[in-house]
């Protein structure tokens, strides 16, 4: 009877230990990759025009992206052609990595709805896109919930155009710019029934936090492209997840080429 | 061991006499509750060579039957019946007591009937053959028994999704006693709505529709439920390691009214919620969330008199999902309700009139309440529907006519959200209505010898912004080549007003169902089957096989990156394209003694395209699956012990992979991420599915009934069959990523379940 339920025991445990290990590491051979040009150029009003092109990397290849260092590049704005040499060296202040800038004179006009034209010209090949600068939305107030553990949300409040189709996205920086970011919201307008529009995420916040909000009012192209960042991203590691591709609106050349403006608050919850 | 409970067969029977050699028809039927009794062996004493099946109407044809010759009826947990040729007389009502099922031995030929039948393409399966397979967490499931037959494939591990000859998941028909069912899974599809206690027979058609289906592209799932017995009470029921379940049937009124009810409940959140509370108040202790679901049929006759019946069906299930901390009450709930009832009236032995009213409603709700936010979210549909089908049987000829009509409303993605204050307010969502219907009328009859013809006509409608209308015109030819072989070819046309939006292998409560407008059109199929089968050794065994091509028109899909979920702009997301199925299917069958079940196996090829998707060029859908093998064997070894083994292998899943990837800085610029780049759809293969279950039932012999444990294993040597692979970044202790490696994903490892049965 012993050896009975020593073997019960013995298989059970067995069961157990085999109910482990649902994922492990595998081998998957992917088809030669042709190394298409990325892009990515933000146009903030008072900065010069700077972007980064480099070329994307097959999956498995190695970390860093190989710059693309000859192509010929312009932004023509109201008649007037700017041209971006390569420079790669950083800027005091600069957030992000360019490798195309212009002079340091040549900064982007704060002209809201105009368009800007980007040529670029790779081994001969030229490549074109067009964007604009949405005009600034002004955060109106943030305020704070608190639960009795002392976690808190935050949430924002703008006005909306009825008129017309926005987009916005909503950043919450822990601490100050460039701190972690704790929530990310990409959304349009169709969903908002009223000109006054409240945003509230989780409790992720310790009462007592500083917070920054940084409110983007994006060009639809920008949030067509965030949103197809976010999908291509869903859907590696999801099963039910649409498969996506990346909405660029540079044909030829995977990127966004934009206007960039946003409105900063922050808060101490 | 004889049943204390007693079942009855009723049985129509008429003949045209003939001195010597006569034909005798009939239809049989369950005495309890008058429904047909489908895939009875109707046999004749003297001579074996004679020998049939009833049809899902229970009706039979027997030729040149000599008259004093003795006619046997058999079905497996009926009593026999044995007659007397010559004493048979037009409408004889008989009456006899059951017997254990053990003990009933089938003889003569049980694939008669199909080989002389015009129906191709067809699959009946009882919902006693399948509680005698192993079953994942010890559920009986009869869809995914149906995917063991051949042309029929599981949208993944576990899954009760069922892809037909190509087609998507949105283009099965399920009927439950003729009423829709528009989701018809548990648990994010690993279990079907169906309860095997509730569900008497399931009839599927993957081609050659009888006119009398339309509405879906690939599929009719027509289940049949067990609608009780009139004379005496029976005591169903199992314990489960997820679920309990049990059935009860009976008279109300004896020999008037009678029904029955079964219920299912799983119970994990018994033991979940128990533990959360004994973790009540640990700072680090996150709750597990709650989970169930139940389900419940209902079953009423009602006998006007012999020849006219009221039956009353409903059926309710939800799933149930909660979530509560301190902060936030999460509840999503889903599921099924319908109801209907059907007049049936046998106008005479040869002539049958059903008449149904019908409601059928399925819909989510998401509910997110924070303490000064919430939201609610529903989708839905509901369908009132009316129908009336006649069949006569005069001479040579079948013939079917009727009429259905239904009205649909669909809640698409109605959202309601705002602050506790009211200051904030936003809503979303579309209501939208549509109409639609159809007419049809058949005729199967003999031409000449060798031929029977089945040929048939449906004039389907609908109407939402824009009428649409179609022919769809149906033909069958059955060619006896010789007593035991059939040569069989069909044709179906077959359109779908109605479309589910769902993008994945798995049957989500989130999908949702959209009818035809300015857009999306209605979606059309035009299927051709070759096949032929015979019986062999004595009849012991039976074999067919098929070669089918399906062309889709119409087909929807979804952009890259359609957003399905909060969309109350669907239309938005569609894309419209072409398909095509073709491939064979190979089916070997033995159903008579101690050693049964069946091989299957498919070659197939399933393709799609669209302007939109993969730069226009040709790709496999997600189900195309090269082939596909299943292996059933189901052993008697006595009065106690029964074993059984599946064994299925397929060809891994189509998806999609990125094989390019970049780096966004994005508008902050601090934390680049890495994005996958997806370029064609479906190039790539998971790798092979196989996996072996095996279930033993050991019968128990108490006095007041019967009882047995049954032991599934799922899975018995633990394959890891990939359900999803996606590739991580690697990153170092300063969050730097240093290398990309591929992971696959698997769902089920080997899993034993012990079920309880019980029936008194």
């Amino acid at each position: 009877m012993v050896n009975k339920v020593r073997y019960l025991l013995l298989f059970v445990s067995s069961m157990l230990l085999l109910q482990c290990n649902f994922e492990k590491e595998v081998t998957i051979e992917l088809p030669a990759y042709t190394n298409t040009p990325y892009l990515e150029c933000y146009l903030e009003p008072g900065k010069p025009y700077r972007l980064l092109l480099y070329k994307s990397l097959g999956y498995f290849e190695g970390l860093i992206p190989t710059p693309i260092r000859d192509a010929n590049i312009t932004i023509t704005h109201r008649g007037v052609t700017i041209p971006l040499p390569y420079d790669s060296i950083p800027r005091d202040g600069d957030l992000r990595f360019y490798n195309y800038r212009s002079n340091d004179t040549s900064k982007v006009p704060t002209h809201y709805d105009e368009a800007f034209d980007l040529s670029v010209m790779i081994n001969g090949v030229t490549y074109h896109s067009s964007s604009t600068i949405k005009k600034i939305v002004t955060i109106d107030s943030l305020y704070k919930n608190c639960n009795n553990e002392a976690r808190c949300q935050l949430a924002v409040r703008f006005k909306d155009q009825m008129n017309t189709v926005d987009f916005y996205r909503y950043l919450v920086f822990s601490d100050s710019l460039g701190g972690d970011i704790k929530q990310d919201f990409i959304l349009n307008d169709e969903l908002f029934d009223t000109e006054e529009v409240g945003i509230a995420g989780g409790y992720n916040f310790n009462d007592g936090q500083t917070t920054v909000v940084r409110l983007f009012h994006m060009t639809k192209e920008h949030y067509d492209f965030l949103v197809s960042v976010n999908n291509s991203q869903n859907a590696n590691g999801n099963p039910f997840a649409q498969p996506a591709s990346i909405k660029s609106n540079i044909p030829g050349i995977i990127g966004i080429f934009t206007g960039l403006t946003y409105d900063n608050k922050d808060k101490t919850l | 061991m004889v049943w204390t409970c007693v079942c009855y067969l009723f049985i129509l029977l008429s003949q045209e006499s003939n001195a010597q050699s006569e034909r005798i028809e009939g239809i049989i039927k369950d005495h309890s509750d008058s429904s047909a009794m489908i895939g009875a062996v109707v046999h004749l004493r003297n001579n074996k060579s004679i020998g049939t099946t009833t049809d899902q109407d229970g009706h039979f044809v027997l030729d040149h039957v000599a008259s004093n010759d003795v006619l046997i009826i058999e079905n497996i947990g009926y009593a026999t019946v044995e007659i007397p040729v010559d004493q048979l007389t037009p409408h004889l009502n008989i009456y006899l007591k059951s017997i254990a099922r053990d003990e009933v031995i089938v003889e003569g030929n049980p694939y008669k009937d199909r080989l002389e039948s015009t129906q191709m393409s067809t699959i009946t399966l009882t919902s006693k053959e399948a509680k005698l397979l192993p079953a994942l967490f010890g559920e009986v499931d009869l869809l995914k028994t149906l995917q063991l037959k051949p042309g029929i494939q599981s949208g993944g591990e576990g899954s009760s999704g069922l892809y037909v000859r190509g087609g998507g998941a949105d283009q099965n028909l399920f009927l439950l006693d003729g009423i829709t069912v528009y989701n018809p899974s548990h648990l994010f599809g690993f279990f079907s709505v169906f309860n095997a206690d509730a569900v008497k027979s399931i009839t599927l058609y993957k081609g050659g529709f009888p006119a009398m289906y339309g509405g879906r592209l690939s599929s009719v799932v027509d289940v049949h439920t067990n609608k009780g017995d009139s004379s005496s009470y029976t005591v169903n029921g199992g314990i489960g390691l997820i679920s309990s379940r049990l059935a009860v049937e009976g008279p109300i009124v004896k020999g008037k009214l009678w029904g029955t009810i079964a219920v299912r409940r799983t119970y994990a959140d018994i033991f979940t919620r128990a533990l959360n509370k004994s973790q009540e108040g640990k700072p680090d202790y996150d709750p597990i969330p709650d989970y169930y679901f139940y389900d419940a049929n209902l079953q009423l006759t009602y006998k006007i008199n012999n020849k006219n019946h009221l039956h009353l069906t409903g059926y309710f299930g939800k799933d149930v999902f909660k979530f509560k901390n301190n902060n936030n009450t999460l509840g999503f709930q889903w599921g099924n309700a319908l109801a209907g009832v059907s007049w049936v009236s046998n106008i005479d032995s040869a002539t049958t009139m059903t008449t149904t009213l019908s409601v059928s409603d399925y819909r989510y709700k998401l509910k997110n309440e924070l303490p000064s936010f919430s939201f609610s979210l529903t989708s839905g549909i509901r369908d009132y529907a009316a129908s009336s089908h006649l069949k006569k049987v005069y001479r040579k000829h079948t013939f079917q006519t009727g009429i259905q009509l239904s009205r649909y409303a669909f809640t698409i993605s109605r959202l309601q959200a705002g602050s506790s204050d009211g200051k904030v307010q936003f809503s979303n969502g579309t209501a939208l209505y549509g109409t639609g219907g159809g007419i049809y009328v058949s005729d199967e009859f003999n031409w000449r010898a060798r031929w029977i013809i089945n040929a048939g006509l449906r004039w389907s409608w609908f109407y939402r912004e824009k009428f649409f209308q179609g022919l769809e015109p149906r033909l069958q030819v059955n060619y006896r080549l010789k007593e035991r072989i059939s040569i069989k070819a069909s044709y179906s046309r077959m359109f779908q007003y109605i479309h589910l939006a769902n993008n994945s292998g798995a049957s989500l409560p989130t999908d949702i169902w959209y009818p035809s407008g300015t857009t999306p059109a209605p979606q059309r199929s035009d299927q051709v089957a070759l096949g032929y089968e015979f019986s062999f050794l004595g009849n012991k065994l039976f074999f067919s096989n098929e070669y089918y091509y399906k062309y889709m028109k119409s087909v929807l899909d979804f952009r890259d990156g359609a957003q399905l979920f909060v969309n109350d702009s669907l239309q938005r997301e569609f894309v419209f394209g072409k398909g095509e199925s073709y491939g064979a299917e190979f089916y070997l069958e033995k159903k008579q003694g101690k050693t049964t079940g069946w091989i299957g196996y498919t070659l197939s090829w399933t393709n799609r395209q669209f302007a939109e998707i993969n730069q226009g060029n040709w790709f496999p859908a997600r189900y195309d699956r090269r082939h596909d093998l299943s292996v059933v064997v189901m052993h008697k070894l006595n009065s106690r012990f029964s074993f059984s083994g599946t064994f299925v292998y397929g060809t891994g899943q189509a998806v999609s992979l990125p094989i390019g990837r970049f780096y966004l800085q994005d508008v902050d610029g601090v934390r680049p991420t890495t994005v996958p780049i997806y370029t064609e759809r479906n190039a790539f293969r998971l790798p092979a599915y196989h996996r072996m279950d095996v279930g033993v039932v050991y019968r128990f012999k108490p006095k007041w009934g019967e009882a047995d444990l049954t032991l599934s294993i799922y899975n018995v040597y633990n394959r890891r069959n990939t359900y999803f692979i996606y590739f991580e970044e690697i990153k170092d202790e300063n969050d730097i990523p240093v290398r990309y490696v591929a992971k696959q994903v698997a769902l089920f490892p080997i899993i034993p379940t012990l079920t309880f049965n019980f029936k008194w």
